[in-house]
């Protein structure tokens, strides 16, 4: 059954994603499998940060990049976040985003990185939280919208609250067209 | 001193005693005879019955120290550790507060670091070397980190001489967790202690330690004959491990039944267990000090206390004074009796010297060197009592008392050392000024200083004597919180459609009560002030402005937002007193109210614990920074915005003079009936702080919160750099040139008018040109 899903995922996955992806992906399926809790319903799909949330983003984002200059201690942490997030250790690469979050905790890129790792440690509302927080500070255009916006979404599909959820796959369409209202 | 290390006179009872020798009566005659074989027999059976409970005796007290020499080798407190300092590239830092920061972790100044745990610090330029320490996130190994400080920011930072933009040093440690009146230690396996403490322990005291079964015969006989011939008791003759059994009952009684109890207790520890393991709980063991209430253990606990450096960094003459106050940490004890604890340091280099632990030109040089200790203990186990409470109080979610006192867990706190101090000079000094200058008398204070971004306590002062344990009034001290309350009102009304500069009446009020009461406040000054806008109510906390504004909606939504933030119970039923702030919090829960606002909206709890380790550095747990969305987090901002202006033109415009800065900080006075009360918050972007004072038996002080608690805030955060809210980054805000009478828009510049936010789509209607433009300009 897990070997299963792996290798869906990884069938879907274009050529130049699959190392990267099914390393991280197997060491949380490994978990999963390990878990000694009770069985609880087995979600019918499990979320592909590159493919729903990071891939789309920079195409809707229409090249609109808006980045705050980043404090290098945090730019540091970040790369070793994501060294961590690509070798599967979810819980080490979030460790290193809340240390960079005591050195900056109003940088939108970062907070937004933090929603994308509890998105993938399946804590909805902290990953629908960390991008609203993101959105709040952060440029309201570009690609970052379009993450924030997408994370929103697939945060609230799992929570439930599907008209949310569509809200904000559209209010990511708009990311490019124009600035948003506030909120 | 002398007479402790006593021979026993008879020690050797031991075993001639328990052997019964009922062969030894031979039979006789007749009469005298059975007479004598009954005497013979009775006799016997009375020996056999002491030589039973002889027995029994021993087996029960070799049976107790067995299990006392168990308990104490697991028993080890958890250890709590201080928030680690980050550095990196562009971050603000003076050198003042790093040498602080370096002291607070127990780091030595020098003129060059050679090895972990020290520093230098000349200019703008700043050499660390680090120590080994595992953080939540994996071992980080001993570094050289250097930094260049130019403008009062780290300009430069380079680790083990690579450019680096990123560096962070090992945590001070802050205390343990005990038993109360419990022992300070720190248990480290023998392999970490440095050879020559380990072998000079056993050249000093107690030379055939490897070879004995735990009683010294031979050293013992040499003891006894050197005190017989000098005619006083001057040798002990007791052996590493009687000296461990001593040191487990924590005892100094020295009759001859302990003494032999003590030999018999010795006798079965060695056959239980083995050297090392004797001579490693022995090392952690040994009384070494006295500090406050506490014992110091152990020779890493006292490396850190006599000379602030671990165990493993001390130099040969270093090693020698811990070993020589073995004998008599009172007697030897450094800081008091400096010439005789150079003596008796100078005694063990010898003696390092005769057994050829050190050479003779080594130990000559060593004996040349300074006692090296430093004046104050480089660690305090009872500092931050106030913060320590909150520390336990957490865990105790999690973990019992037994797990945290004695599995030596490592515990990763937020406190940050230096907004610790200034919060303490703040209580303390503070409010001794507050006094004299006042004629105040009997105030005390409570304190928090947190992070709003990630709900980090900071720093906590639960008495104006910040070293004094008991009741914690940061944590304890509910009061009436006064117009402490009032952003909460007017940010309901902001939610529910209203703006800055919207209009509110501040004319007298009445509220009817359910109980045919008529509840009438007043303003502060007894005037009324006619229509204003919202803005100026807030700033300039008009009671009756408030209570018609909150009256609107009425008590119950904002009862609602403290039960949301569990800081009202759930049952209660809200009085329009509320929107006054007739309800009783601490200066934590004050606090957590706060972090809402400080975090545009954000909530997160306030938390003192960051990380639990295992003694070996597995983690535990994580306390992660977890994020709610407040429901009227779109109109914070606005609050935010109106309480800068508090501190600009509103009841806390002196803030800027008591500082003695131009300064953007939200803030917000508050003062209960009577003057009983004095309240003060204030919140940068990256910074929260509450500051309560009063008396403890709650009668009016004469006290408000722009007299008392604002000078104590101010006097906190004078040294501290902060970073100041950026207004016009404050998110979701469209900013309008507003006329401050009318509450129009109106033309840039127009004198009279100020710029005001407002959320979007709820700008106001009404513009009307600046009549005074063409003149002014």
């Amino acid at each position: 059954m897990i070997n299963e899903q792996a290798a869906n995922i990884v069938m879907k996955l274009s050529l130049t994603k699959l190392c990267r992806v099914s390393l991280a992906t197997l060491p949380l399926l490994l978990l999963l499998a390990c878990s000694t809790q009770a069985p609880v319903p087995i979600q019918e799909r499990s979320v592909d940060i590159e493919q729903e949330i990071r891939q789309p983003a920079v195409v809707e984002g229409a090249g609109l990049q808006v980045r705050p200059l980043q404090n290098p201690g945090v730019r540091e942490l970040v790369s070793q976040a994501e060294q961590a997030e690509q070798n599967g250790d979810l819980n080490q690469a979030s460790i290193f985003l809340e240390r960079a979050l005591r050195i900056q905790p109003r940088d939108p890129e970062l907070l937004q990185s933090i929603a994308e790792i509890k998105l993938q440690q399946e804590s909805y509302e902290q990953a629908l939280n960390y991008a609203s927080r993101s959105y709040d500070v952060g440029p309201k255009v570009g690609e970052l919208c379009s993450r924030n916006w997408r994370t929103i979404s697939v945060s609230r599909e799992f929570l439930d609250d599907y008209a949310g959820s569509e809200e904000a796959r559209q209010r990511a369409a708009g990311c490019a067209l124009r600035k948003p209202e506030t909120f | 001193m002398a007479t402790k290390r006593r021979p026993p006179a008879r020690a050797k009872r031991t075993r001639a005693d328990s052997r019964p020798n009922s062969r030894s009566a031979k039979p006789g005659s007749a009469a005298p005879a059975r007479w004598r074989l009954w005497s013979l027999r009775l006799l016997a059976g009375l020996l056999g019955l002491s030589a039973g409970a002889g027995a029994i005796w021993i087996y029960s007290i070799s049976t107790q120290v067995i299990v006392h020499f168990e308990q104490r080798r697991w028993d080890v407190p958890s250890r709590v550790y201080a928030r680690p300092l980050t550095l990196y590239t562009g971050m603000s830092l003076r050198g003042g507060l790093l040498k602080d920061e370096l002291e607070a972790a127990g780091y030595q100044s020098v003129a060059e670091p050679s090895q972990a745990g020290q520093y230098s610090l000349q200019g703008s330029r700043a050499v660390i070397y680090t120590r080994t320490f595992a953080f939540a996130d994996g071992i980080q190994p001993a570094q050289v980190i250097g930094l260049r400080l130019q403008d009062d920011r780290i300009s430069g930072l380079q680790v083990n001489g690579q450019d680096s933009s990123l560096a962070r040093l090992d945590p001070a440690e802050i205390g343990s967790l005990h038993t109360l009146g419990g022992d300070d230690r720190k248990v480290l396996p023998l392999e970490a202690f440095p050879p020559l403490l380990v072998t000079g322990v056993q050249a000093v005291e107690d030379r055939h330690f490897k070879h004995h079964h735990g009683i010294d015969w031979r050293g013992l006989t040499r003891a006894m004959w050197r005190n017989l011939s000098s005619g006083s008791l001057r040798q002990g003759g007791s052996t590493i491990t009687q000296q461990m059994v001593r040191n487990l009952y924590l005892t100094n009684n020295r009759n001859l039944w302990r003494k032999f109890n003590e030999m018999v207790m010795a006798v079965a520890l060695e056959r239980r267990y083995s050297k090392h393991e004797i001579l490693e709980t022995y090392m952690n063991e040994v009384y070494l000090g006295q500090t406050g209430g506490r014992g110091v253990h152990g020779f890493a606990r006292a490396s850190e206390f006599y000379f602030g450096v671990p165990v493993q960094n001390l130099q040969a003459h270093q090693i020698a004074l811990l070993i020589g106050i073995v004998r008599g940490a009172s007697w030897y004890n450094p800081r008091r009796h400096g010439e005789r604890a150079l003596q008796r340091r100078n005694t063990i280099l010898d003696s390092f010297a005769a057994t050829g632990l050190l050479s003779a030109s080594a130990a000559r040089q060593w004996r040349t060197q300074p006692l090296s200790v430093r004046t104050s203990p480089g660690y305090i186990s009872s500092r931050y009592p106030a913060f320590m409470d909150l520390v336990r109080r957490q865990l105790r979610e999690q973990y019992n008392e037994d797990e945290l006192q004695r599995t030596g867990l490592r515990i990763m706190t937020t406190l940050e050392p230096v907004a610790q101090r200034q919060a303490e000079q703040a209580a303390s000094q503070g409010l001794a000024r507050l006094e004299q200058g006042r004629g105040w008398s009997g105030l005390q204070t409570g304190m928090i200083v947190a992070d709003p971004n990630t709900g980090d306590v900071l720093a906590l002062v639960g008495d104006r004597d910040p070293n004094r344990a008991g009741f914690n009034r940061a944590l304890d001290a509910r009061r009436q919180i006064g117009s402490i309350i009032k952003p909460f009102v007017y940010l309901l009304a902001l939610a529910n459609g209203q703006h800055l500069m919207s209009l509110v009446s501040d004319a007298g009020v009445s509220v009817s009560m359910p109980d045919g009461d008529n509840w009438q406040p007043r303003n502060y000054d007894l005037r009324n002030h006619g229509e204003v806008p919202l803005l100026t109510a807030l700033i300039q906390s008009y009671n009756q402005a408030t209570v018609r504004l909150g009256m609107r909606l009425g008590p119950e939504p904002l009862a609602a937002l403290l039960r949301q933030l569990e800081l009202l119970p759930e049952n209660a039923v809200p009085h329009p007193a509320l929107l006054l702030g007739a309800v009783e919090l601490s200066p934590l829960e004050v606090a957590s109210l706060y972090q809402v606002l400080a975090a545009d909206g954000y909530r997160t709890r306030l938390s003192a614990v960051r990380d639990v380790l295992d003694s070996g550095g597995r983690a535990l747990t994580r306390y992660p920074v977890q994020l709610n969305v407040f429901p009227q987090r779109e109109a914070i901002p606005l609050i935010t915005f109106a309480l800068t202006d508090v501190s600009r033109r509103g009841t806390a415009w002196r803030l800027g003079q008591l500082l003695g800065r131009q300064h953007v900080i939200a803030a917000k006075t508050g003062t209960t009936n009577d003057q009983r009360d004095s309240w003060f918050v204030g919140y940068t972007e990256d910074r929260l702080a509450v500051v309560w004072v009063g008396r403890d038996d709650n009668q009016p002080a004469g006290i408000t919160g722009a007299t008392a608690a604002m000078p104590v805030w101010a006097e906190m955060f004078r040294d501290i750099p902060v970073n100041d809210i950026d207004v016009y980054r404050l998110p979701g805000l469209n900013w309008y040139w507003v006329d401050w009478q009318s509450g129009w828009v109106t033309e840039p510049d127009c004198p009279g008018a100020g710029l005001v936010p407002f959320r979007q789509g709820n700008e106001p209607q009404q513009w009307r040109p600046c009549p005074n433009l063409g003149a002014s300009n």
